[in-house]
């Protein structure tokens, strides 16, 4: 009697192959990148019976380029990719600090732009600066269609994301605009630690004031949250007139509103003072 | 399925079950079992091995994934009968105890020094950040690398 075994890994080199596999896809088939977050969940899932689909492969998703108006990034571009980009290391500060202090050197030659916001954790750290940069999601489907989402409405919270079984990331689109940008983040040690409260600032310098202000703190919710009170005291500001004192204040008031009710709020409205004030002196 | 890689600089065909993990590769089919596992999460970099010249954690890695790369473990440092200097280093300072830890560290070290002609103490400490030691406290395994820095340049 033949055996017929079911082919369990694909490895699409083009969107082409990959969009004929999304079509066949099953419940219980899965995307991988870097693989870093995915190899943990099914260890943890207890899920056996699976099917993989590598999309490092595929060529249209393995690219930083710059147009006009938008910085684009694959999906499968790498933390050390990220880190290796000049323009991204010189216009888009926050990115490439986010990368660059993400997870090791190992995790980081594999972990990808686009499994760090598909697996949407609420302590996400190039999401979080994604969503500073109003940056902009592309999906494409098994119909080899193409869907264009802001983050904050791609990324759901508690690890969802509105991506439909057949779909997958295809690229990052970041808008071009006159900024510098601040990342920060503290977690349990130096390096290889998840945040326990992080933060990024996207704005411009205009004649000593801060304009278009952007302010997310991580870990403080179920996604990036924006931190409306230290945007007002920002938008405008004149950076020698900004009060870190009065910054810490409102940073602490703006935990209290993230998250009333958790019990790390009491060490995270504390923690941000000091985040916040690392923050600042990057600004100033 | 079928993978082709190099591994150690030889070239290798295999048949593997799919949802192999490189780590599994490398120790049961390919019987190097230097690469050690030790917490399966890419957290610890007991594991790491050099693929296309990054050093990435091979429990995070699906043998699939592999095919067309080129791997070094630590087998492969050796050459030619003679150690690596950066084993030669290891061991002269002292930098193994349980030796559990030490295969990750010398791959990750090894690919700093194949990306990196003149790491810096900074850049050493980072290139190891994802490795743990139990037992020697690092500063003996980063005095190792340093002399294995040194001394390469001198040899340059």
């Amino acid at each position: 009697m033949l055996s017929r075994r079911r082919k369990m890994f694909y490895s699409p080199v083009n969107r082409a192959d990959l969009t004929e596999l999304l079509g066949n896809i099953s419940d219980n088939t899965f995307i991988i990148a870097g693989g870093t977050d995915l190899i943990i969940h099914l260890k943890n899932s207890k899920i056996t019976d699976y099917s993989i689909i590598d999309i490092t492969k595929i060529k249209e998703f393995h690219h930083i380029s710059e147009d006009e108006n938008s910085l684009h990034i694959g999906s499968t571009v790498t933390m050390t990719e990220i880190c290796n980009c000049p323009i991204i290391r010189e216009n888009y500060r926050a990115l490439y600090d986010s990368a660059y202090n993400l997870g090791s050197e190992q995790i980081r030659n594999r972990a990808t732009v686009g499994g760090n916001i598909s697996n949407a954790s609420q302590s996400a750290d190039c999401s979080l600066v994604l969503f500073a940069y109003d940056a902009k999601v592309k999906i494409i489907n098994s119909l080899n269609e193409e869907k264009i989402l802001p983050i904050d409405e791609f990324i759901e919270g508690r690890e969802k994301t509105v991506l439909k079984k057949d779909e997958v990331v295809a690229e990052i689109i970041i808008p071009k605009k006159e900024r510098k940008s601040v990342f920060k983040k503290i977690g349990a040690r130096k390096a290889v630690t998840i945040s326990k409260i992080s933060c990024a600032v996207d704005y411009a310098e205009n004649n000593g004031k801060m304009e278009n202000v952007r302010v997310f703190l991580g870990a403080v919710g179920i996604k990036p949250v924006e931190a409306v009170m230290l945007e007002e005291y920002f938008n405008g500001v004149s950076l020698k007139d900004i009060n870190i004192e009065e910054v810490q204040q409102i940073a602490f008031k703006e935990v209290e509103k993230a998250i009333p009710t958790r019990a790390s709020r009491f060490y995270k409205r504390i923690a941000i003072e000091g985040l916040i004030e690392d923050v600042v002196r990057d600004i100033l | 399925m079928k993978i082709e890689t190099i591994v150690n600089g030889e070239k290798v065909s295999a048949e593997v079950d799919e949802k192999l993990r490189l780590i599994d590769f490398l120790r049961d089919n390919l019987n190097l079992t230097g690469t050690k596992e030790g917490c399966s999460e890419g957290e610890c970099g007991a594991c790491t091995v050099i693929m296309d010249k990054k050093a990435v954690t091979s429990c995070t890695v699906l043998a699939g994934q592999a095919d067309g790369c080129e791997i070094i473990t630590v087998e492969g440092l050796m050459k030619n009968g003679e150690l690596d200097i950066l084993q030669e280093k290891f061991i002269e300072h002292g930098a193994v105890q349980c030796g559990y830890c030490t295969p990750g560290f010398l791959m990750s070290a090894k690919a700093l020094m194949m990306n990196n002609e003149d790491p810096t103490l900074e850049d050493i400490k980072r290139a190891i950040e994802g490795n743990i030691c139990r037992c020697t406290g690092y500063i003996k395994i980063i005095e190792a690398i340093e002399d294995a820095v040194k001394e390469e340049k001198n040899v340059l």
